[in-house]
């Protein structure tokens, strides 16, 4: 038997529902691979599956990419990457067999499908890849039966062996309650003048005492897949009476109402927040909860 | 049967004079990246002439396509420039330039030569052993 048999979306794509949409094509195969290696908990074992579509993962130097896959079901993934990264990379390359099957076969798929699958790849295998960790059906029950909170966000990162980052997208998009994650870095805006940033002193000190403050700002935001939660601004900053702030101050998990005004997101709203490290940065992470 | 391998013949002529035209190189030109004579790649071009799978992976090599983009004449894959630059300079196989335009990423594909190489070097030194 050929590789391009084990290949599981080649099987998919014989049974695969004409008319879906590329997302949900891309669920659906995800769900049939879950289905094939009779995956019912989490977390999902994906070196069983890996085994019986004996695809080969290796973990390899690649200098500078996160993972490589070949037409022959090779994965490569980076061998310095986290376990968790390096599963959700596994996972990203075995929803891309699904991209390598639809080239060696003529799927009887339309255009316009074949079209938005093509032209929208990368995002569908990440939506794939969290499908494949983190199956809905299986962790959906989990945050309702938990509550949807942080503290259930680190479970799930635990127990789904994915990241943090990984676990509280997929709790958004439960849409058990409405919530945005927003990244908060310390610092000074990139459109601000930092005398010190260019050693230039004045008359009435040196450029460190010349320098605005440091606030704690916006540095990335992640919102749930559907539903309006407004836009918010890259660097806008929140105030240092704010439990986002405090979190930053104490290094320790907080809670609170803070008072905020994120442009959409304005107004009092409850946020857990957590710091973390990205690269040698302290980082604030925060849930806020938009109703 | 004669006479289907002539147009067979034709057919393969045809490509190959197209992604030489396309790519502005005269059949000199393309002679001397696959290394064959420039009467033999005329003869290959207007169909008198069937050449062998070596040639054919020569001219094939030299055009920076997969041997099946000759024979089958499917939809020539889309190989990135750095990549036909990294396949020159290290004479790669077609079935290597092949394999190499097919990887699939979660994230970017290589850039430069550089990237390529690394990339091969690694892919190669883990297949090998295998195959």
């Amino acid at each position: 038997m050929g590789n391009e048999f084990k290949n599981p979306a080649i099987g998919y794509l014989a049974s695969a529902e004409v008319g879906s949409s590329a997302e949900d094509f891309v669920l659906q195969y995800a769900d049939y691979v879950l289905s094939a290696i009779g995956c019912c908990s989490l977390p999902v074992d994906l070196e069983g599956l890996a085994n019986c579509f004996e695809i080969k993962v290796r973990k390899v130097s690649l200098a500078g990419q996160r993972a490589v896959s070949t037409a022959d079901l090779d994965i490569f993934v980076e061998q310095d990457d986290r376990e968790t990264v390096q599963r959700y990379s596994t996972a990203h390359e075995v929803i891309e067999f699904l991209f390598h099957a639809l080239s060696q076969v003529r799927p009887q798929i339309n255009r316009e499908l074949l079209a938005d699958l093509r032209d929208h790849k990368e995002t569908l295998c990440e939506i794939g890849a969290a499908e494949l960790l983190m199956p809905m059906r299986l962790f959906k029950p989990i945050v309702e039966s938990m509550g949807f909170n942080l503290n259930t966000g680190r479970y799930l990162t635990s127990l789904c062996r994915v990241s943090l980052t990984a676990a509280l997208r997929r709790l958004l998009d439960t849409h058990v309650r409405k919530a945005v994650i927003v990244f908060f870095r310390f610092g000074h805006s990139s459109a601000q003048y930092v005398p010190s940033d260019v050693g230039q002193g004045n008359l009435f000190g040196p450029p460190n005492l010349m320098d605005p403050p440091k606030k704690l700002r916006v540095l990335r935001t992640f919102t749930p897949k559907y539903g309006e939660t407004g836009f918010i601004p890259f660097e806008k900053s929140v105030g240092n009476n704010t439990s986002i702030f405090e979190c930053y101050r104490i290094q320790s998990y907080t809670s609170g109402f803070d008072d905020l005004d994120l442009i959409s997101v304005k107004g009092k709203f409850f946020v857990e927040s957590i710091p973390i490290s990205l690269d040698g940065e302290h980082i604030v992470l925060s849930l806020l909860y938009l109703e | 049967m004669a006479r289907k391998k002539r147009e067979r013949s034709t057919e393969v002529g045809q490509r190959i004079k197209k992604l030489r035209e396309e790519r502005k190189w005269s059949l000199s030109e393309l002679a001397r990246q696959a290394r064959i004579s420039r009467s033999y790649l005329y003869q290959i071009e207007i169909g008198k002439s069937s050449p062998t799978e070596d040639k054919l992976r020569s001219i094939a090599n030299a055009l920076g396509v997969t041997l099946s983009n000759l024979l089958e004449g499917v939809k020539e894959m889309e190989i990135p420039e750095s990549l036909k630059e990294f396949a020159r300079e290290e004479n790669l196989p077609s079935a290597d330039i092949e394999m190499l335009a097919r990887l699939s990423y979660r994230g970017h594909q290589p850039a430069s030569v550089e990237q390529w190489r690394i990339l091969y070097r690694v892919i190669k030194a883990t297949l090998e052993p295998r195959r």
